[in-house]
């Protein structure tokens, strides 16, 4: 979160400051890819780009506070989830196994990243096998960083459904992992 | 001891058990999980995992995850220049320039309406005892009509002097108001002038069918038309007809047509046809299209023709 300096940076960037923009856009990306690889694993990059990109075009007339501007992006994001869901309802596509490396060799410490990258994928593939609504209601809690009043305007849903949404998606995950807790181990491993 | 007291006894005791439900969460702990403010040490029993698995999902970003900020800036500025340029292209006009276009806008609506107020008669008493001073100032002695919407109060029905000019005798003249020789304005009427005027020097006995058969003349309004006197030049003839000049309605179609010459400049189309209507001998008009037509028709055929 940027804080009180939020109204600044966020008309710089409006006015095409890269600075600005640039801190926008690092607080945010990493939250809207890890949300996508919850709601639409297959094509988060491609989401996420899209979602920069609808953001770029109407970030001049957007005004509120900070908390605001990041459920505004992620509106965005879901409505972009939403759209390629109906889209690969209506032509499912079949993905081709990736023989390309993982991820590209960070700078500083190689290893330490692939094991925190790799723990944070795993987390974010066990969110995914959740029910739709109770992996989403996590995610945007959780990742996103929204509170349940938002997260209920944004999923149209009342704020105790969210909160009994968000209780059952945790309370299933504590069950899959209490079941097989190795798995889990293997998979951040 | 039967087998519902056995089973009350172990409800009892299952009740006595405080956890139950080993994965019992109450809603503040679920609270602080989803804020990232419980450890997994601090986690209830069989969430310590989920906390890990959580404080994951908000880890720091991974290079991977930042590779496409060029992209995302490079994206910002071409939006940026295109928004510059519409900017720069639609300029707004300037408010000098509007506040112009309103003043223009009203003037044209205001002079407009004044005249459409003018012409119908619509306009205020101070307004045209404004006009009628500047007139008069100007050496002009015109006098501006003041035409009232209704009917007026007829007098002298079917006396051929004090008929008004309209021939369908809705209209009646006032005491004191000019007799037909007086319609030597009607060339002024636009409705006479416009039908008349179009076969002016042409053929004229065409234009004055032509007039009456659009039944205009019937259409007249229900008052009299107010003598409006004009200015005249030197060399203008005078408006008022002599009736002695006036040949007979029933000379013929020659000789109607070179009454219509003679009679057109000082007493106008409406008034020769009713000065002809007024003559001894006619047949009433019933007011009849079919009536008035044949009546016309005879006219310009002769007696000789009938």
């Amino acid at each position: 979160m940027i804080g009180p300096g939020f109204p600044v940076v966020l008309r710089a960037a409006a006015s095409g400051d890269e600075d600005a923009f640039g801190r926008l856009w690092y607080d945010l990306q990493p939250r809207l890819l890890r949300y996508f690889r919850v709601v639409a694993p297959q094509a988060a990059e491609d989401l996420a780009s899209e979602t920069w990109l609808a953001v770029i075009g109407a970030i001049g007339r957007f005004q509120g506070s900070e908390p605001a501007f990041w459920a505004w992006v992620f509106t965005m994001a879901r409505h972009k989830a939403l759209d390629w869901r109906r889209l690969t309802g209506r032509r499912p596509t079949q993905d081709l196994p990736f023989t390309g490396p993982a991820e590209p060799l960070a700078p500083d410490d190689p290893a330490a990243a692939a094991v925190e990258g790799a723990s944070t994928r795993a987390a974010l593939a066990l969110i995914a096998t959740l029910p739709t609504d109770q992996a989403e209601a996590i995610a945007l809690r959780v990742i996103a960083g929204l509170e349940v009043s938002r997260v209920a305007k944004l999923m149209g849903k009342r704020p105790g459904t969210v909160r009994v949404l968000t209780h059952r998606g945790l309370r299933r995950l504590a069950e899959q992992l209490g079941a097989d807790s190795s798995a889990y181990a293997r998979r951040v491993m | 001891m039967d087998a519902d007291d056995a089973w009350s006894v172990e409800l009892r005791r299952l009740l006595a058990i405080p956890d139950l439900d080993p994965l019992a969460l109450d809603e503040v702990s679920a609270e602080r999980l989803l804020a990232g403010d419980l450890d997994p040490d601090q986690a209830p029993p069989g969430y310590a995992e989920v906390a890990a698995l959580l404080a994951a999902t908000v880890a720091a970003p991974s290079p991977a995850e930042l590779a496409g900020q060029q992209a995302a800036l490079a994206q910002l500025q071409a939006v940026v220049r295109a928004h510059r340029a519409r900017t720069r292209g639609s300029g707004k006009p300037s408010r000098r320039r509007r506040v112009g276009l309103v003043v223009a806008v009203a003037a044209a609506a205001l002079s407009t309406g004044g005249i459409a107020a003018a012409a119908t008669g619509h306009l205020p008493h101070p307004i045209r005892d404004a006009a009628r001073s500047i007139f008069a100032a100007q050496g002009d002695t015109t006098p501006i009509p003041l035409i009232k919407p209704g009917r007026q109060p007829a007098t002298g029905v079917g006396d051929p002097d004090t008929t008004g000019a309209s021939t369908d005798r809705q209209g009646q003249r006032l005491p004191g108001e000019p007799g037909p020789t007086a319609m030597t304005n009607v060339p002024n009427n636009p409705q006479c002038r416009a039908k008349a005027g179009k076969g002016t020097g042409k053929n004229p006995d065409a234009a004055d069918h032509a007039f009456r058969r659009s039944g205009r003349h019937r259409r007249q309004p229900r008052h009299p038309l107010p003598a409006i006197p004009t200015r005249r030049h030197r060399d203008q003839r005078p408006r008022e007809a002599d009736p002695a000049q006036q040949p007979p309605p029933w000379a013929g179609q020659q000789a109607a047509s070179q009454h219509r010459q003679q009679a057109r400049p000082g007493t106008g189309c409406t008034a020769s046809v009713q000065q002809w209507q007024s003559q001894p001998g006619r047949p009433p008009d019933t007011g009849h299209t079919d009536d008035r037509h044949r009546r016309v028709e005879g006219v310009r055929e002769g007696p000789g023709r009938r």
